[in-house]
């Protein structure tokens, strides 16, 4: 018995090693539903989205978000990357670009 | 509109016994699923799909005993009552076993009536104070559990870990993240402690509700106990009925080794109490701490004093039928326990669990969840308590309350 657990022990710890890499990874995608919508975005409003959000990290100086198959390339400085409330802030966007699809937002806070 | 109501209700009772008797199967997945799915919905009344959730979840802990002291599989708020249920059921007693819960369940009615009052005029006051203090109120309640234990090391380690998994998983993209986390740290560990053990299940005794009973002097205590701890534990995050019934041991001097049909009468006390509660309290202070809370708070967006009343009806009435639905089950389920293998039991459930993480969870999940089953293991195997996985849920709560 005395094995097994520290067996169970050692999987544990390596297995929340993983965790914690897949973590740190620049990829994840959190999967949510959308309430309300607007058609812009301005300077220095966070804003708390809500949607199919890929967040990629491409470099040490910019992020691309990707919302609903709606892209932006966002400086990291902006990106408030929040998972425990489940929810990607932005502070406003810099060099943002987007197709013409409507992004869905939530909740804006002027900052 | 009134047959709806009822409609709503009785279809919430029958999903209730489900996924009561489905170990892994919690109602926040099938919560989660109808909020998802709200579209479809769209012609039904919200206060009929708040109904449906309320007495699916009353009914959820009332039933939800059975595979928890049949089978030694239980879900995150009956795992105290594996130890008592499982000796009983090898003395062939496990209906009794679940009789005492069942009883509880109906204990709690009064409780809950006498604390809502309360809850409504003073929680929101009172958790004003409370709320700037949460982080650290919660580092006592944790340090007074691990410091409790016979082996502190063990306690620490498992608190930790639990806590650090509990970060990740709400962290990483998992879909349904509770459902990996909690059914491997409480569910598959003991479902493969027991497939190793291989225990064999004697004929169970069917009684009399007349013959179940308990000493006055043990029913007051108990239900005094539970009645302090479990609306204390009804609106403090990370905190639940395991936290509520380790604190109404330590009140009433009744654990599950001294006294374990009191104690499972104070665990049917105590989650009923602080499920229903948990609606009381999203009315009160706006903050859920159940997922069926959170489902209501969802579906009504506020909810009203007239909701609140509807709800404690539902509570009444959902009590009542799965005390009744309860004993039919029980009754069924003693008669043909032991003529089942239950090695086979057992891995049919672990497959099942298995199964349902991978459709309603994502890959993540699944490695969350084979983790979470080894710390479990661990956890059993160092004879360290379950309640110190609940650092799963306090270490995160910690976290949020202090960085934001």
């Amino acid at each position: 018995m005395q094995k097994i657990a520290l067996l169970a022990l050692l999987i544990t710890l390596l297995g929340s090693i993983d965790l914690l890499f897949l973590l740190i990874l620049p990829i994840n995608i959190i999967k949510i539903t959308a309430n309300s919508q607007i058609n812009s975005l301005e300077i220095n409003q966070k804003i708390m989205i809500e949607g199919k959000v890929s967040y990629q990290k491409t470099s040490s100086s910019t992020s691309i978000i990707i919302i609903n198959n709606f892209t932006m390339k966002v400086p990291n400085s902006l990106v408030t990357y929040s998972l425990m409330d489940r929810t990607v802030q932005i502070y406003g966007i810099v060099n943002g670009y987007y197709n013409n699809k409507t992004i869905k937002i939530t909740k804006i806070e002027t900052k | 509109m009134i047959l709806e109501i009822i409609l709503a209700l009785a279809i919430g009772i029958a999903c209730g016994t489900f996924t009561g008797l489905m170990p892994g199967i919690h109602i926040n997945l099938i919560a989660a699923f109808l909020l998802s799915s709200l579209g479809y919905f769209s012609s039904i009344p919200l206060i009929s799909l708040a109904i449906f959730i309320v007495a699916m979840s009353i009914t959820h802990v009332f039933i939800d005993f059975i595979p928890s002291i049949y089978l030694g599989a239980p879900d995150d708020e009956n795992f105290l009552s594996i130890l008592p249920g499982h000796k009983m059921l090898k003395q062939g007693k496990a209906h009794e076993a679940f009789v005492f819960t069942l009883y509880g369940g109906l204990t709690a009615i009064p409780i809950i009536l006498i604390f809502t009052p309360v809850f409504i005029w003073f929680l929101p006051g009172l958790f004003a104070i409370i709320k700037s203090i949460m982080p650290f109120l919660l580092i006592f309640i944790s340090l007074y559990l691990i410091l409790r234990e016979e082996n502190t090391l063990n306690a620490v380690i498992v608190f930790f870990l639990a806590g650090f998994l509990g970060y990740l998983t709400f962290n990483l993209p998992i879909k349904q993240p509770l459902m990996p986390l909690l059914s491997g740290l409480f569910g598959l560990s003991s479902l493969f402690i027991s497939l190793k053990q291989k225990p064999k299940i004697n004929k169970q005794k069917i009684i009399s509700l007349k013959e179940i009973k308990l000493p006055k002097k043990d029913l007051i205590k108990s239900t005094l106990s539970a009645a302090i701890s479990s609306p204390l534990c009804s609106f403090l995050p990370g905190i639940g009925s395991g936290h509520a019934a380790v604190l109404a041991s330590e009140i009433s001097n009744k654990n599950e080794n001294k006294n374990p049909k009191s104690f499972l009468f104070m665990l049917g006390i105590i989650n009923t109490v602080v499920m229903s509660l948990s609606f009381v309290t999203a009315y009160a202070i706006q903050k859920t701490r159940t997922g069926s809370a959170v489902a209501v708070r969802t579906l009504l967006k506020q909810i009203s004093f007239n909701n609140l009343l509807i709800i404690l009806a539902v509570i009444i009435v959902a009590c009542i039928a799965a005390f009744f639905l309860g004993i039919y089950l029980s009754k069924l389920t003693s008669r043909f326990i032991n003529k089942i293998n239950y090695t086979y039991l057992t891995i049919i459930i672990i497959t099942i669990i298995l199964m349902f993480n991978m459709v309603f969870s994502n890959f993540f999940g699944f490695i969350v969840l084979l983790i979470a089953s080894c710390l479990g293991l661990f956890t059993i195997l160092s004879n360290s308590r379950r309640i110190n996985m609940m650092g799963s849920l306090i270490l995160p709560s910690i976290a949020y309350y202090l960085l934001n």
